[in-house]
C-alpha cells in the first residue's frame, strides 16, 4: 500500500511538471485528486485497514494529497503569470491624449519670477496701463526737457496720457501710497513704439523689484538678482554689474548672468559660444540705487532711507531659457509654438 | 560716437589690445556697440610697383605686367585695364586672397599666359565708385607693403554707446580722459599754435547777447584769406572712418574740432552776415530761416537764433543757415563756438524735428569752459590746411558767471550704499583722475569741485556712482537676506489669474497672448468707445483693445490657416474703456474660444466639431461652487442670434458665452462655428470670495433615485424645468440631472423630451417609495401647470 501510495505521488508530480497549459492542470487535478482518483480512494479505505496499518498508511496518503495540491498550486500560479505576461501590454503605444491646455511660455517664466520674488518677501502690486507722464517720466526724474526721454519711444493716447512705458510707474504708485519700508514687485505689459523685429516688440511685458529701507545697499540688490538668476537659470549662475544710466536710480547699473550655454567660458562645441557671442555674458536688465530725486517725489527721506529697483524684460528671460529666437512669436499665439511648452 | 583707436591714441597711450581696452571702457560705463577693422576687407591685398607693362601677344586688350609685389621676385599678371603703366603703385590682390565681395582670386591661365594675381579698380575694393580701370595709388606707397595702410584704413574703428548723462564722452578727447582715468596714463590734449595776424577781430566783427540765458557764452573768431577747397587726405580719411562725409576744409575743421573736443562749431561766411555783426536772440515774430539742409522753418518767440544786424542766420546750436554758408567763393570766415542752454537747444530741435550732431551735444551739455580753446583749435587747423590768416584775439562774450559746481562727499556715505571699501583716499583718487579737484572738508568730508566738462555731477550720489563705477563693481558682495515689511497679499488679482489660467488650461485650453493695440475696426466691433493713440505704430492701427475677443478670432484665424483641425484657446488680459468725459477704465478679463474639430488627435479620442456645451464645460471649473449662477439670453453683437448668453449672478454680470455670428466669424476667415466666452475677472474673483464654504453633514439615510422624462415645448430652458422639479420639494430633492434630450419619432414637432435623473434623500428618516412617488408626481403637477409639460416616463433607474 505504501508503495503504491509513493507511485501516485511521483506519477502525479512528474504529470504537474508536465501540464503545459492551464486545462492540462485542471485534467491532471482532477485524475490525481478528484472524487474517483486513486489517492482518494485509499483515503476513503483506510477506515478498512487493519488497525496496525492506519496510522502509517493514513500519514503518508495524507502527505503525498498535500504535496500534489502544493504542486498543483505552484504550478498553477506559473501557467497564469504565463499566460499573462504573453497579454502584456505593448508600453510604446501613445498614451490615451487628455485635454489639456498649454500655458504661454511669457505667463510661466513670469510665474516662475514672481514666485521666486514671492519667496524673498516681495509683494505683487499693480498700476495701470495706461499712465500719465507724472508716474511715467516726471517722478521718475525725467523731466520733458531731458534727454533721457529720447531712449524711450512712447505712444501717446488722444487726450495726452500714455501707455506706459516701463513697469518702474508702480514704484511711484505704492510709494505714494505707503511709508518706508517698501518691498513690491510688480509685473505686466508695457508699450515702446518701435518698430517689430526680431529682438523688439512694441507690446512687451516687464518685471520689477523695489525695495526700500533704512541701510540698503548694492549688496542687497547684487543678492536679490543673484537669487534670482540662479533661480530661473541655473545654480550655477553668476552676476555681472556694469556701470549704466538710468534716471530713476544712481548708482546704475546693467547687469549680465553668466551664459547658459557655456556657463560663461565665452566658447561651447570648439566654437564662438552662439548664446553669449563669446562674451561669457548675457544682457539681463537694468538696476540700480533709487535716485533721491525719485524718494524726494514720493516724499521719502533719502537720507533716511536708501533702496534699490531693478527691472528686465521677461520676454528676454523666456528667450533665453527656450532658446526662442524671434520675440514676435511670443504674441502670435501660433499653437505649433504654445504647444511646445508646459501644461498645468 | 565713433572714434578710431589711432585717432585715440594721439591723445593717450593704449598699452592694451582693441578688445582689453573695449573691455575696460565698458566696464566703467562706456559700453562699446562695435568694433570694426577697418582694414580687414583689404586683408591679404597688397600694393605692387608696376615694373613692366607688355601688350598681350594673343589678345588686343590684354596687357601682360611684371609686378613688384614685396617679394623676392616679381609677379607676372595678366591685367584687362588700359591705363595700366610702367612704374605705377596699384593694388593687388594675390593668389588665395579675396576681394572684399568674398571673389577669391588665384592662379588662372589667361590666352595662354599664367596670370598670379589681379590689379583691382577702386570699385572692385569697395573704396570708391570708379570701375574705369585700375586705381592708382600715390607714388610714395612701399610695395608690398599692405593696402588697408595705403587707404587709410590700417585703423580699428569703435562705436560706444554713451549715455545721456555723458555728454564729455561725445569727443575722443573725452573718451581719451576716461581711458586715461582708468589706466592711470597720461592725457594729451592738442595745444593749438595759433599764428595771428592782421587787424583784431573786434574791428570785423561784434557780438552782442539779448538772450543771456539761452546762450551764457559765445565766442567768435575772424579767419580771413581763406582758400575753400577739398580737404587733405588725413582729414577726409579721419572724418569718414567714423562715418562724417567730408565737405570743404572749413567745414570739415569744425566737424573734426567737434568730433575730437566735443565743441560744435559753426562757420559763416563774414560777408554775408549784414554788418559783419553777431546778435544771438529769441526769434521775432514773423521770422522764418532756411537751413543748411534747405529746410524753410517758421519761427516763433521761444526759438534762440543767431542773427546778424537784420535776420536771423542760425538756429543756435541746431543748425546754420543756407544764405550764410561758406562757399567755394568765401574769403572770411567768423567762426562760432557757444554754449547754448541744453533745454532750449532740446526744445527747439525736437520743435523743428531737426537733430544734428550739434544739437545732440548742446542738450546734454557741453563743457562752457571749452569754446574758446576749441575756437583757437578750429582757427590753427584752417591756417594749416586752408591757407586763413586768423585774426589777432576773438570776441569772447560771457554775460552770466559760470562756476564749477562744489559738492560735498561723504566718504562713509559712497563705502556704505555701494557695500565696498572705498576710504577717503581712493574716492579723492578717482574724482581727481575724473578731472575734480578735491579737499579735504572736514568732518570725513571732501569738498569737491566738478570739472566743468561733467555736467552730470551734481549732487553727491552722483559723485558715489563715479567712485562706484571706476572702483568697479566686482568687489560689491551678494547679500539676499532682506528685512522690509512682511510680505502681504498679492495685488491685481495675480493669484486669482493665476487660478483661472490653471483650471482653463486644465480645461483643454491653450494659452494665447496678443497685443492690446488693436486695429480700429476691431474696437469698433466689440463695441464700447476705444481709448486711441495719437502716434499709432501704423494707419488704422490705433485702438486700444476693448475686448479680448477679435483677438482671439485672429488666433483662430491663423490657427485654421496653418491646418490646426481644432483651437481651443484662452488670454488673460486688460481691455480700455474710454470713459464718458475722459479718462478711462481698464478692466482684466478672461477670454476664450473653441472651434473646429474636439481633439488635435486622431488617437483613441472622441473626434467631432465642438459645440455650445463644450464651451459651457469649459467654464465649469471656474463657476463651480458659485451659488446662484444663471444664464440669460443676450441678443446683438457679437453673437449669433439666439445663441449668446449672459453670465449673471444676482444683479451683478460676470460675463457672457455662445456663438459667435458667422458674419463676424467671416471677417475673420472662420467658416466654423465658433463659441467664445468672456469673463469680467474682477466680479469673478468677487464671486469667489464670496463662495460659501459650509460643510454639509454626510447624509445618515440612503437616498432613493428615480427617472423622469417628461415632454416639453422647444422654448422652455431645461434650467426652469429643473427649477420646477426642485420645488416640489426643495429640502427633499438632493439632485436633478439632465442625462437626456430627445427629439423625434416619439414626440410631437416643435417639442422635446428632456430625462432627468433625481435623487431625493431626507436628512431626518428613510424615505419610503411613496414618499419618492408623491415627489414625482407633486414635480409632474408643477411641470405641467407652468409649462403644459407631458409625461413621457417615470421609472426607478438601473444604472449603477
Amino acid at each position: 500500500m505504501l508503495n503504491e501510495i509513493e507511485e501516485i505521488r511521483q506519477q502525479a508530480l512528474e504529470a504537474v511538471d508536465a501540464a503545459e497549459d492551464l486545462k492540462a492542470l485542471d485534467e491532471v487535478r482532477v485524475r490525481f485528486t478528484g472524487r474517483r482518483s486513486r489517492l482518494r480512494r485509499i483515503l476513503g479505505g483506510i477506515g478498512d485497514l487493519p488497525g496496525d496499518q492506519r496510522p502509517s498508511v493514513g500519514q503518508a496518503a495524507g502527505k503525498a494529497q498535500k504535496q500534489i495540491a502544493d504542486a498543483l498550486e505552484g504550478r498553477q500560479q506559473a501557467l497564469e503569470k504565463a499566460a499573462e505576461s504573453a497579454a502584456a501590454i505593448d508600453f510604446t503605444l501613445p498614451g490615451r491624449p487628455q485635454r489639456r491646455g498649454h500655458t504661454h511660455p511669457l505667463s510661466a517664466t513670469a510665474d516662475e519670477l514672481v514666485d521666486a520674488l514671492r519667496q524673498m518677501g516681495f509683494t505683487v502690486a499693480d498700476g495701470p496701463e495706461v499712465e500719465d507722464e507724472h508716474h511715467n517720466f516726471d517722478a521718475l526724474n525725467t523731466p520733458a526737457d531731458h534727454p533721457a526721454r529720447d531712449e524711450q519711444d512712447t505712444f501717446y493716447l488722444t487726450d495726452g496720457r500714455l501707455l506706459r512705458t516701463h513697469t518702474s510707474t508702480v514704484q511711484i504708485r505704492v510709494m505714494e501710497r505707503q511709508p518706508p519700508p517698501v518691498r513690491v514687485l510688480s509685473v505686466g505689459r508695457c508699450y515702446r513704439k518701435e518698430s517689430v523685429d526680431a529682438t523688439h516688440h512694441m507690446v512687451f511685458h516687464q518685471i520689477e523689484g523695489l525695495y526700500v529701507d533704512r541701510g540698503v545697499s548694492m549688496a542687497e540688490l547684487k543678492g536679490t538678482l543673484t537669487a534670482l538668476g540662479r533661480r530661473v537659470l541655473g545654480a550655477d549662475t553668476r552676476i555681472r554689474f556694469r556701470p549704466h544710466f538710468f534716471p530713476f536710480t544712481e548708482p546704475s547699473v546693467e547687469y549680465d548672468f553668466s551664459c547658459t550655454l557655456c556657463g560663461g567660458a565665452g566658447s561651447s562645441d570648439g566654437g564662438r559660444c552662439r548664446v553669449c557671442k563669446g562674451t561669457g555674458w548675457i544682457e539681463i536688465g537694468g538696476a540700480g540705487m533709487v535716485d533721491p530725486e525719485v524718494f524726494s517725489a514720493v516724499g521719502y527721506d533719502a537720507e533716511k532711507y536708501t533702496g534699490f529697483a531693478f527691472g528686465f524684460g521677461i520676454e528676454r528671460v523666456a528667450m533665453i531659457r527656450h532658446g526662442i529666437d524671434d520675440i514676435r512669436l511670443f504674441l502670435e499665439s501660433d499653437l505649433r509654438f504654445t504647444r511646445q511648452f508646459g501644461t498645468g | 560716437m565713433k572714434i578710431t583707436l589711432n585717432w585715440l591714441r594721439e591723445y593717450v597711450d593704449v598699452d592694451s589690445t582693441p578688445e582689453e581696452l573695449v573691455h575696460r571702457l565698458t566696464m566703467a560705463g562706456l559700453e562699446a556697440e562695435s568694433v570694426e577693422d577697418l582694414g580687414a576687407r583689404l586683408s591679404g591685398i597688397v600694393v605692387g610697383r608696376v615694373l613692366e607693362s607688355a601688350p598681350h601677344p594673343k589678345a588686343d586688350r590684354l596687357s601682360v605686367c611684371r609686378v613688384d609685389v614685396g617679394r623676392p621676385e616679381p609677379a607676372r599678371i595678366v591685367c584687362g585695364a588700359a591705363n595700366v603703366a610702367a612704374g605705377q603703385m596699384v593694388p593687388v590682390v594675390l593668389p588665395g586672397c579675396a576681394l572684399p565681395d568674398g571673389t577669391r582670386i588665384e592662379k588662372v591661365e589667361l590666352r595662354g599666359i599664367r596670370s598670379e594675381g589681379m590689379i583691382c579698380s577702386e570699385a572692385e575694393l569697395g573704396l570708391g565708385e570708379d570701375d574705369e580701370g585700375i586705381l592708382v595709388l600715390p607714388g610714395d606707397c612701399r610695395a608690398g607693403s599692405p593696402m588697408a595702410e595705403a587707404a587709410g584704413l590700417d585703423d580699428i574703428v569703435m562705436d560706444f554707446e554713451v549715455t545721456p548723462n555723458r555728454p564729455d564722452c561725445l569727443s575722443v578727447a573725452g573718451i581719451a580722459r576716461e581711458v586715461a582715468a582708468l589706466t592711470g596714463a597720461r592725457l594729451r590734449l592738442p595745444v593749438p599754435d595759433l599764428c595771428e595776424s592782421g587787424e583784431p577781430a573786434a574791428v570785423s566783427t561784434g557780438v552782442e547777447i539779448e538772450d543771456a540765458d539761452g546762450c551764457p557764452r559765445y565766442v567768435a573768431r575772424i579767419l580771413r584769406q581763406v582758400a575753400v577747397g577739398p580737404s587733405p587726405r588725413w582729414l577726409q580719411d579721419r572724418l569718414r572712418a567714423v562715418g562724417q562725409r567730408p565737405v570743404n576744409n572749413i567745414v570739415d575743421v569744425t566737424n573734426f574740432v567737434m568730433l575730437e573736443l566735443g565743441q560744435p562749431l559753426h562757420a559763416f561766411d563774414l560777408h554775408r552776415l549784414q554788418e559783419g555783426r553777431i546778435v544771438v536772440r529769441g526769434a521775432r515774430p514773423g521770422e522764418a530761416l532756411r537751413t543748411l539742409d534747405g529746410g524753410d522753418h517758421e519761427l516763433d518767440g521761444s526759438a534762440l537764433v543767431i542773427a546778424d544786424a537784420s535776420r536771423p542766420v542760425a538756429l543756435a546750436g541746431v543748425m546754420g543757415g543756407a544764405e550764410s554758408e561758406v562757399t567755394e567763393g568765401t574769403m572770411e570766415v567768423l567762426l562760432e563756438a557757444a554754449y547754448f542752454d541744453p533745454r532750449r537747444v532740446r526744445s527747439l530741435s525736437s520743435r523743428l524735428g531737426i537733430r544734428t550732431e550739434a544739437s545732440f551735444r548742446f542738450e546734454r551739455g557741453v563743457d562752457w569752459d571749452l569754446p574758446a580753446a576749441a575756437s583757437a583749435r578750429a582757427a590753427a587747423l584752417m591756417a594749416e590746411i586752408a591757407g586763413a590768416r586768423p585774426a589777432p584775439g576773438c570776441i569772447d562774450v560771457m554775460p552770466a558767471a559760470l562756476q564749477r559746481r562744489r559738492i560735498r562727499l561723504r566718504p562713509s556715505r559712497a563705502a556704505s550704499l555701494l557695500a565696498v571699501d572705498v576710504g577717503p583716499a581712493r574716492c579723492r583718487r578717482i574724482l581727481e583722475s575724473l578731472g575734480c579737484a578735491v579737499s579735504e572738508g572736514g568732518a570725513g568730508v571732501l569738498q569737491v569741485e566738478a570739472p566743468s566738462f561733467r555736467p552730470d555731477l551734481e549732487r553727491e550720489i552722483d559723485l558715489v556712482e563715479e567712485v562706484g563705477r571706476v572702483h568697479g563693481y566686482e568687489e560689491v558682495p551678494a547679500r539676499s537676506e532682506l528685512r522690509g515689511p512682511p510680505p502681504g497679499p498679492a495685488g491685481a488679482g495675480y493669484d486669482g489669474q493665476r487660478r483661472v489660467r490653471r483650471l482653463l488650461t486644465a480645461a483643454g485650453l491653450d494659452e494665447a497672448v496678443t497685443s492690446s493695440i488693436v486695429a480700429d475696426d476691431w474696437a469698433e466691433l466689440s463695441g464700447p468707445v476705444a481709448c486711441r493713440l495719437a502716434n499709432p505704430p501704423a494707419q488704422g492701427v490705433s485702438s486700444l483693445r476693448t475686448s479680448l475677443v477679435p483677438g482671439l478670432l485672429d488666433v483662430a484665424r491663423r490657427n485654421f490657416h496653418q491646418r490646426s483641425p481644432g483651437v481651443g484657446i484662452f488670454e488673460i488680459g486688460r481691455v480700455f474703456i474710454a470713459a464718458d468725459g475722459g479718462g478711462h477704465g481698464e478692466s482684466l478679463r478672461a477670454g476664450g474660444l473653441l472651434a473646429g474639430g474636439l481633439s488635435a488627435s486622431t488617437w483613441r479620442a472622441e473626434q467631432r466639431e465642438v459645440d455650445f456645451l463644450d464651451l459651457k464645460g469649459a467654464l465649469d471649473g471656474l463657476l463651480q461652487g458659485i451659488d446662484g449662477i444663471c444664464f440669460e439670453p443676450a441678443e446683438g453683437s457679437p453673437w449669433r442670434a439666439g445663441h449668446g448668453a449672459r453670465i449673471r449672478l444676482g444683479d451683478r454680470i460676470l460675463g457672457a458665452l455662445g456663438q459667435v455670428d458667422p458674419a463676424i466669424g467671416a471677417r475673420f476667415d472662420l467658416d466654423r462655428d465658433t463659441h467664445i466666452f468672456e469673463l469680467e475677472l474682477s466680479e469673478l474673483f468677487d464671486a469667489w470670495a464670496q463662495r460659501p464654504s459650509a460643510f454639509h453633514p454626510l447624509p445618515r439615510f440612503p437616498a432613493v433615485e428615480r427617472d423622469l422624462a417628461v415632454v416639453l415645448d422647444e422654448a422652455i430652458p431645461a434650467g426652469q424645468a429643473e427649477a420646477a422639479i426642485r420645488s416640489a420639494a426643495p429640502d427633499l430633492v438632493e439632485r436633478v440631472d439632465l442625462f437626456d434630450v430627445y427629439r423625434g419619432d416619439q414626440v410631437e414637432a416643435g417639442k422635446r423630451s428632456l430625462a432627468f435623473s433625481l435623487r431625493l434623500r431626507s436628512a431626518e428618516r428613510t424615505l419610503e417609495d411613496g414618499d419618492a412617488d408623491r415627489i414625482l408626481d407633486d414635480a409632474l403637477e408643477r411641470l405641467r401647470g407652468a409649462f403644459g409639460a407631458r409625461l413621457r416616463q417615470t421609472g426607478t433607474p438601473r444604472r449603477p
